[in-house]
């Protein structure tokens, strides 16, 4: 990225290339819309390029990279986020209709299908900012140490957050399963 | 063991910080009651890898993404107005130059003769007229499509007419203060930046400033001000220095851009 910063564009392609599946896949577990993630990623991207002079030298070597990308995917959800809530919610129905072309006849898998219907559901129930620490820890494969400093604060304080997050995502779940 | 360090090293298991026979020795240390909470927990955790797996992006995604890079590609190499005459001399010889000054000549003649009469003047003043207008009217409906492509479209439209009438600022004010998406609020404050030469623009920039909660188009407004050498903006980045949830880079960004301005 400071190949970038100090002109080098075409080292972005490079980064791209590495990261770009990576961040769809965030993307897509928050919004559950591959469409939308699409447009996201592109987001991060053109801010990236915009704004590569804001990237900072580390000494904590390609880790900070990321860090960056995670923390400016981050704001892009965030402004998602507000404009979602602005348009009103709305359920996208998109990895529903997805599952759909699947052959599902069969009793069990309908019942494994709705329990992780309320699972999504569930996950949704969370803050942002609490689905993002789930699905980089869960998802991409993210060590605490990495994700602590993506949200700057501590690894301890991640591991309780992270807890607490399992908590709540179990409360919300069992509370679905009884509606 | 403590419940809570049983807590953590579950949390340390289930992230791979340790091994499975390991996670299973701290299992065998605990109390069978500490262990339910968890058990419970990893039911959540395991449930989660049955959830539908990330589907591959479309290709559009890469053409998206490499059609922006070539853009600022574009920006960064842009010759900034120097030539370099004597590296261009020693590529050509004397014999080339001669002939190239020869044709240029002929083409000069040519042209002479077979410069267009009045009428086919007016007329292409009147065609390029029709492009303006038509150019415009795409503008203007295309602000008012759902897809964000669109409305960049609309937005870099905007920097092809060589003059814009109130339609055009006002659309363009619209969409910077209304427009849902950042990208597109961003491109269109560069648009209006390059109308202002008008007052109504800069004023509508100015005002625009303390209705913006996105750090890129707040950064994006700042700049423009400062391009613009728009001192009237002061007081409006001022204000903006008052929000408490102001970004720190926009924070800084806006009390350089005060001090340039002062």
């Amino acid at each position: 990225m400071l190949k970038v910063k100090a002109g080098d564009l075409d080292k972005m392609a490079l980064l791209y290339e590495r990261h770009n599946r990576n961040l769809f896949g965030f993307f897509y577990k928050l919004t559950g819309s591959g469409s939308v993630s699409e447009d996201l990623v592109h987001n991060v991207f053109y801010r990236m390029l915009k704004y590569r002079y804001t990237f900072t030298e580390d000494t904590s070597g390609s880790h900070r990279f990321t860090a960056w990308m995670y923390h400016l995917a981050r704001n892009v959800n965030a402004d998602h986020f507000k404009k979602q809530k602005k348009v009103s919610y709305t359920d996208d129905m998109e990895p529903w209709e997805r599952k759909l072309k699947v052959d599902e006849n069969a009793h069990s898998q309908m019942a494994k299908s709705q329990d992780l219907e309320l699972l999504q559901k569930a996950i949704k129930h969370l803050a942002p900012e609490k689905q993002e620490m789930l699905i980089l820890t869960k998802y991409q494969g993210m060590k605490y140490e990495q994700v602590a400093d993506i949200f700057g604060i501590t690894e301890g304080a991640v591991k309780v957050r992270m807890h607490r997050v399992l908590q709540e995502l179990r409360e919300v779940y069992l509370k679905l399963e009884k509606v | 063991m403590s419940q809570e360090q049983l807590k953590e090293k579950w949390m340390d298991y289930m992230n791979g910080s340790i091994t499975l026979q390991e996670w299973e020795s701290f299992k065998s240390q605990a109390d069978p009651a500490q262990l339910s909470e968890l058990e419970g927990l990893e039911k959540i955790w395991l449930a989660m890898d049955e959830l539908p797996a990330t589907p591959e992006p479309e290709a559009t995604m890469d053409e998206r993404f490499y059609a922006t890079l070539s853009e600022f590609r574009k920006e960064a190499t842009a010759p900034r107005g120097t030539v370099n005459w004597a590296s261009i001399l020693e590529v050509l010889s004397w014999r080339r130059l001669a002939l190239g000054m020869l044709i240029f000549a002929v083409g000069g003649g040519f042209g002479y003769v077979l410069s267009p009469s009045g009428e086919y003047k007016q007329e292409i003043s009147s065609l390029s007229s029709e492009m303006k207008d038509m150019k415009e009217m795409m503008m203007l409906t295309l602000l008012e499509k759902p897809a964000v492509q669109d409305r960049l479209r609309a937005v870099s439209l905007s920097s092809e007419l060589p003059e814009a009438d109130s339609r055009v600022i006002e659309a363009l004010v619209q969409t910077l203060n209304s427009d849902e998406n950042v990208n597109v609020r961003m491109v269109t404050v560069e648009a209006l930046a390059r109308f202002g030469r008008y007052p109504e623009v800069r004023q509508a920039l100015v005002s625009s400033i303390s209705r913006q909660s996105s750090p890129m188009v707040q950064i994006a407004l700042a700049e423009a001000m400062v391009a613009l050498n728009e001192k009237g903006a002061v007081e409006a980045l001022k204000g903006l220095l008052e929000k408490d949830d102001l970004n720190d880079i926009v924070r800084q960004k806006v009390q350089q851009s005060i001090e340039v301005l002062t």
